[in-house]
C-alpha cells in the first residue's frame, strides 16, 4: 500500500445553502507534489481552509500521518506538521524581511515567552536566518520592510516562512497568482527544489505549472473530487475534459 | 408600584435620549468606519444654541429649530473639514483628531457663553404635571420628551426601511463596497448621514436643556453612555441602538433608584447608600461586560 | 545608518539633559523647573507604557488612565490607613514605605489590567477602543463613589512616601527617583520589544491571521503586553500621587487617557523614546499657552488635529528620519 501523508475522507462543509465541500475524498502520497485543480468556485480554497483548520468541517475526517486532525485548532495542526502559505499574501507588513523570517523560525521553538534576549541574536535565528533567506532568494532584502517588497518578493517571503517550520505537508495556495512570467519561472524552480524535502499540496490556476510540476492531480468540481491520477491520466480522463479542460 | 412605574418612565426617557445620540453615531461607525469622539459636542451645541434662542425669543419651537439647525450644520461642516480626511486613516488617528475637536468645542463654548452653566426654562405649555394613573403624577415635559423620541424613532424606521436613501444607508452599514458599486454619490451620502446624526444629537441636547444644566463638557458624560449603548447593540445597527439605549436607560435609572434600598435590607444605611450608589453607576458597565462575554460583537452585529 | 546614529545621539542628549536639569535649575534660580520636569518624567512613564500597547501591540486603549488612577489610589489609600493607624478592612495595616506600597500599586494595576484586558481582548478594532474606555469610566465612577476615600473631592497625602536612603520630600531627590524609574522602564521596554516576545507581539499587531497560522496564540501575547503596560501606568500613578500628594477621580478620567494618547502620537508612535519627547512638549505647550490665555485648549485642539493629519511619525520620527 502507498504511504499516504494526508487522507481526506467524506469531507462536507456548507455555508448556508451553498455546499462548498460535498463528500470530498482524496489522498496525498508522501514526497509528492500533489495539485488540486478545478474551475473557479469549485471550492479549492475551502479545502485548504478545512485542512489548515481555519474552517471546521461539518462532517468527515482528515488524517495527517494516519492521525485524525480535523478537530484540532490551527496551531496544533501546525505542530502536527502542516505548513501553509496563503493565497492573499499575509506577511507582517510592518516588520522587516529578516524579522518576518525570524518570527517564523522562532515560532517552531515552542511556546516559552522570552522577554529579555534580543530575538535576532538567539542561537537558532543566527543559525537558520541566512539559509532561510537564501532559500527564497531574499538575502539582499533583509533590512527592507516587508510591506515595501514587490508582489513577487512578498510571495517568496510567504513561501519561505511556511518552509521554515519544516512542515511535512506544505499547503501552497495559488503561489503563481499575480506573478509576472519571470517570477513564475523562479517560483517553479523553488517548488521543484523543495521536492524530496517535503510533500506539497498545491492549489494553482496556471495549468502549465500544474502539469509540469505535479506528480498527481485531483480534480474538484462543485466541492467534490471527480478524479485523481497522474497528469497523463487526468489529461486523458473524459469526465475531467468534460467538466474542466473542455471549457478551455 | 407607583414608584416603579415612575422610574420605568424615567428610564424610558433616558433611553430615548441615548437612542437619539446613538442612532446617528452607530451609523457613522458602521458606514464610514470612523470612530468619532466629538459626537457629544453636537449634543452640547444643540443645548447651548437652544437655551440661547429660548432666552432671546421665549419660543421653545424656535429654540428647537435653532438647535437642530446649528447641530446639523456644524456636523456637516466638521465632516467636510476634518472627518473626510480621516476615512482612510486608522482608528488611532480618528480618536486623536476627534479628541482635538472636543477640546476645541468645549473651550469655544466657554469663550462664547462663559463658564457659568446656562439654565433653560420649560415652556409654559409644557409646564406642570399630569396624573397618568391614580397616584402617578408625572411632569408633562418629560412625557413630551418620550413622545418626541418615539416619533423620531418611527420616522427613522420609515426612513431606513421605506425610502431609497434609507436603503442606501443600510446597505452602506453592512457592506461599504456595495454602495459605491451601486453608483451612489458616497461623499454626499457620508455628509448627509453625518449631518443627520449630529442633528439628532442636537435634538437630544436641546431636549435635555431644561432637565440638566447646560455647561461646557456636558457632551462627554452622555457620549460614554452612548458608546456603551453602541457596544451593547452592535456597531452599525440601528435596531441594536434602540435595544441598547432602552436597556442602558432602564438599568441605569432603576439601579440608581432601587439598589441603595436593596442594600439597606442587609447593610447599615449609610454604608448601603454609598455602596448602592457606587454599584448603580457601575451597573451599565457590568451589563456591557456581560453582553461582551456572551456576544463579543454586540447583540445585533452587522456583517462586514 | 544615519537614522540609527541620530537616534543614539538624540537619546543620549536627552538623557544628559534630564541628568543635568536640577543643577541647571539651581544655577538659574528657577527651582520650579524641577517639579515641572518631575511631572514630565512621570507622564513620560505613563506615555511610554501606553506606547507599548498602541505602538507595539496594536492595542488602541482609551482607558489607560485607569491604571494610573489605580496606582495613585493604592498609594493614597495605604497612606491614609497608615496615617490614621486604622488597618485596611480591619486586618491589613497601612504603609508609607515606598518599597512596599509602590510594588503593590504596580501589582494591583497589573491585576486590573489582566481582568480588563482578558475581557476587552475578546474584541478588536473600534470595539476595543470603546470597551477600554467604558471600563475606565466604570472605575472612574467607582472612585467617585468611594466616600471613605474622599469621593469626588479626592484624597490628600500629608507627605510623600518613605524610601530608604532618600528624602522624597526633597524635590531633587524625588526628581532622580522618577528619572531612575523612567530609565528602568525604558530599558525593560526596549529589551522587551526586541525580544522574541516583542517580535511575536509586533507580528500579531500586523497580522493576527498570519501569527495564528504560525501556530502562535497571539491574544496571549497581547494580554501580557496589556498587563505590562498597565503595570507601568500603575507605577506612574504611585509616583504622581507622591508628587502632588493628592489623588482624585480625575486621574482615571478618560480625558487623561486621551492626553496620554496625544503624548504618544505627538512624540512618535512605536518609538518608546518618542513619547518622552511627546510628554515634554505637550506639558510645556500647555504651560506656555496657559501663560498667554486661559482658553489655551481652543488652540491645542486644532494643533492636535494638524499633527494627526500631517505629522504621522511624530516629533521623534521627524528628528531621526530623513526623507
Amino acid at each position: 500500500m502507498a504511504d499516504y501523508i494526508l487522507q481526506v475522507k467524506n469531507l462536507c462543509k456548507s455555508f448556508g445553502a451553498v455546499e462548498a465541500s460535498r463528500d470530498l475524498s482524496f489522498a496525498v502520497q508522501r514526497g509528492h507534489i500533489h495539485a488540486l485543480i478545478g474551475p473557479n468556485g469549485a471550492g479549492k480554497t475551502t479545502v485548504l481552509n478545512l485542512l489548515s483548520g481555519e474552517l471546521q468541517a461539518d462532517s468527515g475526517t482528515i488524517f495527517l500521518n494516519a492521525k485524525k486532525i480535523n478537530k484540532l485548532p490551527v496551531h496544533q495542526r501546525v505542530s502536527a506538521g502542516l505548513g501553509r502559505s496563503f493565497q492573499i499574501t499575509s506577511i507582517f507588513e510592518s516588520l522587516s524581511v529578516s524579522e518576518n523570517m525570524a518570527l517564523a523560525i522562532l515560532a517552531g521553538e515552542g511556546h516559552n515567552f522570552r522577554f529579555w534576549r534580543n530575538a535576532m541574536t538567539v542561537g537558532v535565528v543566527k543559525r537558520e536566518l541566512a539559509g532561510a533567506l537564501a532559500r527564497v532568494d531574499l538575502s539582499d532584502r533583509e533590512e527592507q520592510l516587508a510591506g515595501n517588497l514587490s508582489h513577487g518578493e512578498k510571495r517568496q517571503l510567504e513561501v519561505g516562512m511556511a518552509l521554515v517550520g519544516k512542515p511535512q505537508l506544505l499547503l501552497l495556495d495559488e503561489p503563481m497568482a499575480g506573478q509576472g512570467a519571470g517570477g513564475t519561472v523562479e517560483l517553479k524552480k523553488l517548488i521543484l527544489g523543495l521536492k524530496g524535502q517535503t510533500t506539497i499540496l498545491l492549489v494553482e490556476h496556471d495549468m502549465d505549472v500544474v502539469f509540469s510540476l505535479a506528480d498527481r492531480i485531483s480534480v474538484i468540481v462543485y466541492g467534490h473530487c471527480i478524479a485523481s491520477g497522474s497528469p497523463e491520466q487526468i489529461r486523458t480522463n473524459p469526465e475531467v475534459q468534460m467538466a474542466y479542460l473542455g471549457e478551455q | 408600584m407607583i414608584l416603579l412605574v415612575e422610574q420605568l418612565l424615567n428610564g424610558l426617557q433616558l433611553g430615548i435620549t441615548l437612542f437619539l445620540m446613538s442612532a446617528g453615531l452607530t451609523l457613522v461607525f458602521g458606514i464610514m468606519q470612523v470612530i468619532n469622539l466629538a459626537h457629544g459636542s453636537f449634543y452640547m451645541i444643540g443645548a447651548y444654541v437652544g437655551a440661547t434662542v429660548a432666552a432671546a425669543t421665549g419660543s421653545f419651537i424656535l429654540a428647537l429649530a435653532g438647535a437642530l439647525g446649528a447641530a446639523g450644520v456644524a456636523g456637516m461642516a466638521v465632516e467636510i473639514l476634518v472627518l473626510r480626511q480621516l476615512y482612510k486613516r486608522d482608528h488611532l488617528d480618528q480618536v486623536l483628531a476627534t479628541f482635538g475637536l472636543i477640546f476645541f468645542f468645549n473651550e469655544m463654548t466657554r469663550i462664547i457663553w462663559g463658564k457659568q452653566p446656562l439654565f433653560m426654562d420649560i415652556p409654559t405649555w409644557l409646564k406642570g404635571n399630569i396624573e397618568l394613573l391614580p397616584g402617578l403624577i408625572y411632569p408633562v415635559y418629560r412625557l413630551a420628551v418620550i413622545v418626541v423620541g418615539a416619533v423620531v424613532a418611527l420616522l427613522l424606521w420609515y426612513l431606513f426601511s421605506r425610502t431609497r436613501l434609507g436603503m442606501q444607508i443600510r446597505a452602506g452599514a453592512s457592506n461599504r463596497d456595495m454602495v459605491s458599486a451601486l453608483g451612489v454619490n458616497i461623499k454626499l451620502l457620508y455628509t448627509l448621514v453625518f449631518g443627520l446624526g449630529t442633528l439628532l444629537a442636537g435634538l437630544a441636547g436641546v431636549m435635555a436643556g431644561p432637565i440638566f444644566a447646560v455647561e461646557s463638557g456636558m457632551g462627554e458624560s452622555i457620549l460614554i453612555l452612548t458608546f456603551v449603548v453602541i457596544v451593547i447593540g452592535g456597531i452599525g445597527s440601528v435596531r441594536g441602538a434602540v435595544v441598547g439605549a432602552l436597556l442602558v436607560g432602564l438599568v441605569d435609572t432603576l439601579g440608581r433608584a432601587f439598589l441603595p434600598t436593596l442594600f439597606r435590607t442587609f447593610l447599615s444605611s449609610s454604608y448601603a447608600d454609598s455602596v448602592g450608589a457606587s454599584l448603580a453607576s457601575m451597573s451599565i458597565y457590568i451589563v456591557m461586560a456581560a453582553v461582551l462575554i456572551w456576544k463579543p460583537r454586540g447583540l445585533f452585529p452587522s456583517h462586514h | 545608518m544615519a537614522g540609527g546614529v541620530r537616534k543614539t545621539v538624540l537619546i543620549a542628549g536627552g538623557g544628559l539633559f534630564f541628568c543635568l536639569l536640577p543643577w541647571a535649575a539651581h544655577y538659574f534660580g528657577e527651582q520650579y523647573l524641577v517639579s515641572l520636569f518631575t511631572r514630565i518624567l512621570i507622564y513620560s512613564l505613563a506615555a511610554v507604557s501606553l506606547d507599548l500597547l498602541i505602538g507595539y501591540g496594536g492595542l488602541i486603549s482609551l482607558g489607560h488612565a485607569a491604571f494610573v488612577g489605580i496606582g495613585g489610589y493604592v498609594t493614597a489609600i495605604f497612606f491614609q490607613h497608615s496615617f490614621e493607624a486604622e488597618p485596611l478592612a480591619g486586618i491589613i495595616p497601612g504603609s508609607e514605605n515606598a518599597l512596599l506600597v509602590w510594588p503593590l500599586a504596580v501589582i494591583v494595576a497589573a491585576a486590573f489590567a489582566f481582568l480588563i484586558g482578558s475581557l476587552s481582548l475578546r474584541t478588536s478594532g473600534m470595539h476595543f477602543i470603546m470597551i477600554t474606555l467604558a471600563f475606565a469610566q466604570m472605575l472612574y465612577y467607582f472612585a467617585v463613589g468611594l466616600e471613605k476615600y474622599g469621593g469626588d473631592d479626592g484624597l490628600s497625602l500629608y507627605s510623600r512616601n518613605q524610601l530608604v536612603g532618600m528624602d522624597l520630600a526633597n524635590d531633587v531627590h524625588f526628581y532622580f527617583v522618577c528619572l531612575f524609574f523612567l530609565s528602568l522602564f525604558l530599558l525593560i521596554s526596549d529589551r522587551l520589544v526586541k525580544s522574541r516576545f516583542g517580535l511575536v507581539l509586533r507580528g500579531a499587531a500586523s497580522s493576527s491571521r498570519r501569527i495564528h497560522a504560525l501556530g502562535i496564540h497571539g491574544r496571549r501575547y497581547k494580554l501580557i503586553c496589556f498587563i505590562i503596560g498597565g503595570a507601568g501606568a500603575g507605577l506612574a500613578g504611585a509616583l504622581l500621587a507622591n508628587q502632588t500628594e493628592y489623588v482624585s477621580p480625575g486621574l482615571l478620567h478618560w480625558t487623561m487617557s486621551g492626553e496620554l494618547m496625544v503624548m504618544v502620537l505627538l512624540g512618535g508612535l512605536g518609538s518608546l523614546f518618542g513619547p518622552v519627547l511627546g510628554a515634554a512638549v505637550y506639558l510645556l505647550l500647555e504651560e506656555t499657552l496657559a501663560m498667554y490665555t486661559e482658553h489655551w485648549m481652543v488652540y491645542l485642539g486644532p494643533i492636535l488635529i494638524v499633527v494627526v493629519l500631517f505629522a504621522k511619525r511624530g516629533l521623534f520620527g521627524l528628528l531621526t528620519h530623513r526623507d
